[in-house]
């Protein structure tokens, strides 16, 4: 019991170091970008990482019983997906809706195409749309936030659920989902997301262009603060549900 | 497999599609009614600059958690219904809709006369016809995005019981139903609410620029005729950015639900695959598209 034990509460330490690198690769533009003022998506951190990383939740409740790395990776390319429509999407309302084109300040080329890129933002702004370099990062970033969120939905299901410890890697044999179980994953995973979240965006203030921003440097010491909140987040969590477990 | 059971699971399939678009639409589309989300700032900071007006101005809360809300009420309610009293799904929904109007209503009611009165200070009215007149706007959006949240989390959880699991996610309603609510509100907040904080809150200023920070707060008061209130704002992003939500959500309900088919009906791993190509070609047309706009719009001189 107490080596399962152990190894959810790592899962979940693990699922919230995802989650954190993944905010800090999401180009996240807060209120000024649903003006045009800056570049990146046109919400808080907390809002678009818990709404690209929940995505990931559904199709990792539908695979429940394979094996634990598919199920963490079709759940961070369904989480890289919402967020890669989402990024088009904000850019289409910007170029037909706005008129301007997706450009950034912090530099005067896209590192990744190396067009020009400055001359396009307006007079007076940071940015507006998500251009390619962060555009790219934050498919990323989804993809690393839906991978943690889905490993710590994962482990907790296997873990409510009963699962052995040569279980939780590989294939689960159950013949039908327990739904309860499934409650408190998801409870897990969404806690999980708003508390990395939150760290994660007091360290950014709001504001990041993905791994273009000089904020990025930020991120080893706010990995430590993450994985030390979301080992506290597991341990209550974890004797939350043992009642359910016997 | 049968014709029939492959035809349940396509028409279910486009179902779940079109109601994705529907909450996605009438979502951004309840936001812009009451200016929440991220162009709530400028409604608010409008006053302090000087500039009086007529918007409706409430934050309850961000959008994907004020939704999950909706989305968490609206699901337990009916869940109780149907589940514990065995009431009929339709009439369960009705009333557990209705339910959750009224709490929507309540905290729309208190939000904005809150956040007036935090602005009185700066000679901002609190227009009683106002409030009376955009609550039935909101009132029915809310109605019509709690309806087909749990709709869409009802047909999820008994699809993937009655279809052994073809289509469809094995989660609680009210779960189902909230975490829908957190993505239909991620989506409108950071695609649909653009139109409304970029275009038609600045419309007095020329089109084809991002509005620079010296002109925060300076929102466009005056209509085409009187003065503009919300129900102004939401007539004009009707036609393009609560669409585009809607079609931004219902891609994504479609793509998620596209992959979980193919991994049920040929092997587990091409759903991986399909993803992936599809992430591809996103990326690709994302490219084009802002090499398009440049080329077309120029840069700035």
């Amino acid at each position: 019991m107490i080596d399962v034990m152990l190894l959810v509460l790592f899962m979940i330490g693990l699922g919230g170091i995802l989650v954190c690198v993944g905010v800090f690769l999401i180009p996240i533009g807060g209120a000024p970008a649903a003006m045009s003022t800056a570049t990146g998506v046109a919400t808080g951190c907390e809002m678009i990482t818990m709404g690209a990383g929940v995505t990931g939740l559904f199709l990792a409740a539908a695979f429940y019983t394979k094996s634990l790395m598919f199920v963490i990776i079709t759940a961070g390319v369904s989480s890289a997906l919402m967020l890669a429509i989402t990024m088009l999407f904000t850019n289409l309302i910007v170029i037909f809706g706005k008129g301007v084109p997706p450009a950034f300040a912090t530099k005067e080329r896209d590192p990744i195409t190396g067009d020009p890129i400055k001359p396009y933002v307006t007079p007076g702004t940071v940015g507006h749309g998500v251009p390619t370099a962060p555009y790219l990062g934050g498919v990323l970033g989804s993809f690393l936030a839906g991978a943690g969120g889905a490993l710590a939905f994962t482990a907790m299901y296997r873990f409510s659920s009963g699962a052995t410890l040569a279980e939780f890697v590989g294939v689960l044999p159950q013949p039908a989902p327990q739904v309860a179980a499934m409650a408190l994953s998801v409870i897990t995973a969404v806690g999980l997301y708003l508390i990395n979240a939150n760290i994660a965006a007091y360290s950014i203030r709001g504001v990041i262009e993905s791994w273009l921003d000089p904020k990025f440097s930020k991120l080893p010491r706010v990995i430590a603060a993450c994985f030390s909140a979301s080992i506290l987040f597991g341990v209550l969590i974890l004797l939350v549900s043992i009642g359910g477990v016997g | 497999m049968e014709f029939l059971t492959a035809a349940i699971v396509l028409g279910v399939f486009a179902f779940i599609v079109s109601l994705g678009a529907i909450i996605g639409w009438f979502e951004d589309l309840e936001s812009d009614t009451g200016s929440q989300s991220n162009p709530n700032s400028q409604v608010q900071l409008a006053p302090q600059m000087g500039v009086r007006h007529r918007i409706y101005n409430k934050a309850i809360s961000g959008e994907p958690i004020s939704n999950g809300l909706w989305g968490a009420t609206a699901g337990t309610v009916f869940t109780v219904l149907w589940y514990s009293f065995q009431v009929h799904p339709l009439i369960a929904l009705a009333v557990a809709s209705s339910f959750t109007t009224l709490v929507h209503i309540s905290l729309a009611v208190s939000s904005h006369l809150g956040r007036t009165a935090s602005v009185n200070i700066f000679k901002q009215p609190l227009y009683l016809d106002v409030v009376t007149s955009h609550l039935p706007l909101i009132a029915s959006h809310g109605f019509i995005v709690s309806t087909a949240l749990v709709a869409l989390a009802y047909i999820f959880y008994n699809v993937f019981f009655s279809l052994e699991g073809l289509l469809g996610y094995p989660m609680p309603i009210p779960f189902l139903s909230f975490l829908l609510g957190i993505m239909a509100g991620a989506v409108g907040s950071s695609t649909g609410d653009i139109h409304y904080g970029a275009e038609r809150q600045f419309q007095h200023f020329p089109f084809g620029e991002g509005v620079p920070s010296k002109n925060f707060g300076q929102i466009t008061t005056k209509a085409e005729v009187g003065w503009r209130t919300s129900i102004d704002v939401t007539y004009f992003c009707a036609k393009y950015g609560g669409p585009m939500a809607g079609f931004c959500y219902a891609l994504i309900l479609l793509v998620d639900n596209l992959r979980l088919l193919i991994g049920n009906f040929t092997v587990i791993l091409l759903s991986l695959i399909t993803g992936l190509i599809i992430l591809a070609a996103l990326i690709g047309f994302n490219r084009y598209l802002e090499v398009w706009a440049r080329k077309k719009f120029g840069p700035y001189a």
